[in-house]
């Protein structure tokens, strides 16, 4: 396994400082921004392998950021949110942020949350024995390339969205947990009464638009989870 | 209708009959020979009384109706709720308690809008030197050759958080004793040479280069009557701040003057810094608030809007500018 080439973005030089060190030390390639302005341009310009985004910040706040950098980038991004401020999350995870912790977090957390990431992205455990594609309806899913296509037309997925598309297209026609759906696609139990399931749900379901008859290709299932319709 | 309205109703109908039954006690007694008034106006008198007891009993307590809904809704926590317009034109006793009510009612609001902003700010303002002790424990865990630096980190950072809640003590304290405060009479040059002068040791322990230009003379002479430890916090926090931003080898101006026709002492403080952008200069004074040229470690922003509510409480007023030379002037306004 290469380095991984982590972007940090924080108004807080001392805090950046010391999580660079801890990072480093870890076996990662760290560099630095801080503000929200130098972070989307570095984060734009490439060659990271995810980016860690404070999103309170002054002046350009990291929502704002975030929305710059999806404009044009599906690059992983991990948000750093206040304890407690669920709509900062909620916001963020419908810009397409792939997963956040709450700050204050040990690095331990933080650490353990980019592993996460970066594994379910690069897919490195899953390619030897995943299909060369998964096809379902209107839906295919090429796991080793890590693309998905509708219709013919290639998706714009984050990294997340893409891995819960394939958990649900592996098991299409039946419904996936959102416990299994977030081991799958964040790399992690899903806390009580958190959202970011059916946040990212709802964001590939904007991708996918609508059956013939209006209904969503993602159906809801009661006490279940989710279902993707297999035609 | 109410019982209110009944209740008013059945004395203006006792009034009235009492009044009745006096005149026919009269007309008894001594009109015998008068002749007998038509059953008609009798009936007539008795409907226009009734009438008029019923539309002074509505007038008197229907305003009072719209005041007790307002009051239970206030009780519910809606603050929201206002009398002005449901009172029409009227112009009397129970107006202006519609009006008194709608000011409590907006000053209760804006104090509780106020105190909830701070709560959250604080709770965010909190967060940052916990991340970092958060991060410094990650450091110190991960290899213990860190440990004597983690220890300097974490002493730094719990005297931040010390300071902090000093600062939000000192804040709440302020906002609910401003009646209660010390009034006594304060020497405003004395203050700030005392202010200057803890300066100057802080400026010369840190071997900084930045130097006091004073001018308060003429302030010996006014009288300003407050708290004089207040006074001197938000006399210090505005000087620290100007220390903070002025570069090495640059000044700090303190003018004072008094003026005798107005009764004020009017006091510029100005440092030689990079400002603040034109758009951010009436935010300067609010809790928290950072501007672009401050680091993200440096201070944490309450120290000015102490000094607001300090001047405030005194009858004074606070404002900022930037100097056409560069820099920031801060000018306070305070009655003499």
């Amino acid at each position: 396994m290469t380095t991984a080439k982590i972007l940090l973005v924080d108004d807080d030089v001392e805090l950046l400082d010391m999580l660079q060190t801890y990072l480093e030390r870890e076996g990662f390639a760290v560099t630095t921004a801080n503000a929200a302005a130098t972070g989307v341009a570095a984060a734009l310009s490439g060659g990271y392998a995810l980016v860690v985004l404070d999103v309170m910040m002054p002046r350009m706040s990291g929502i704002q950021a975030l929305r710059q950098i999806r404009t044009t980038s599906l690059i992983p991004v991990l948000m750093l949110t206040a304890k407690g401020d669920d709509a900062d999350c909620i916001v963020g995870l419908e810009l397409g942020a792939d997963d956040y912790v709450p700050k204050p977090c040990t690095p331990r957390e933080l650490v353990a949350r980019i592993r996460a990431i970066l594994r379910r992205t690069r897919g490195a455990e899953d390619v030897e024995d995943a299909p060369a594609v998964i096809h379902s309806g209107l839906l295919k899913v090429f796991p080793r390339q890590r693309r998905a296509e509708w219709g013919g037309k290639s998706l714009d997925l984050t990294s997340t969205e893409f891995n819960l598309l394939e958990a649900l297209a592996r098991s299409a026609g039946r419904a996936v947990s959102k416990d299994a759906l977030s081991e799958h696609a964040l790399g992690r139990p899903l806390a009580r009464f958190e959202r970011s399931i059916d946040v990212h749900v709802s964001s590939i379901r904007r991708k996918l638009g609508t059956t013939p008859d209006g209904r969503s290709w993602i159906q809801t299932v009661v006490r279940q989870g989710y279902q993707l319709l297999a035609q | 209708m109410g019982r209110l309205f009944w209740k008013f109703f059945f004395f203006f109908m006792l009034a009235q009959s009492a009044t009745t039954a006096w005149a026919v006690a009269f007309w008894i007694r001594h009109g015998r020979n008068l002749p007998k008034p038509p059953l008609e106006v009798m009936v007539g008198g008795v409907v226009a009384s009734l009438a008029v007891a019923a539309l002074l009993a509505w007038y008197i307590s229907k305003p009072i109706r719209y005041l007790r809904h307002a009051f239970s809704a206030a009780a519910q926590g809606d603050l929201d709720v206002r009398i002005g317009g449901n009172l029409g034109r009227r112009r009397d006793e129970l107006a202006d308690l519609g009006r008194d009510f709608d000011r409590t009612a907006a000053r209760l609001k804006m104090l509780m809008d106020g105190q909830r902003r701070l709560l959250h700010d604080v709770s965010h303002e909190l967060r940052s030197p916990l991340a970092r002790l958060q991060a410094a424990v990650g450091l110190a865990r991960q290899d213990s050759a860190n440990v004597g630096a983690v220890i300097d980190r974490l002493e730094r950072e719990s005297v931040r958080i010390d300071k902090l809640v000093d600062e939000l003590l000192t804040l709440s304290r302020l906002e609910a004793s401003m009646a209660s405060r010390e009034q006594e009479s304060v020497n405003l040059a004395e203050l700030v040479i005392e202010v200057v002068a803890d300066a100057t040791f802080e400026i010369n322990a840190r071997s900084a280069q930045v130097a006091f230009d004073v001018r308060v003379e003429s302030l010996h002479a006014a009288k300003v009557t407050g708290d004089a430890e207040m006074l001197h916090r938000a006399l210090e926090n505005v000087v620290r701040n100007s220390v903070r931003y002025t570069p090495s080898g640059g000044q700090v101006h303190i003018v004072g003057e008094y003026d005798r026709g107005r009764r004020e002492v009017r006091l510029m403080i100005a440092d030689e810094g990079p400002g603040v952008a034109t758009a951010e200069l009436a935010s300067i004074f609010e809790p928290f608030f950072r501007g672009e040229a401050a680091q993200a470690t440096s201070g944490h922003g309450l120290g000015l809007a102490i000094t607001h509510r300090v001047i405030e409480s005194h009858g004074g007023r606070i404002s900022a500018s930037n100097r056409t030379s560069g820099g920031l002037s801060v000018e306070i306004h305070l009655p003499a």
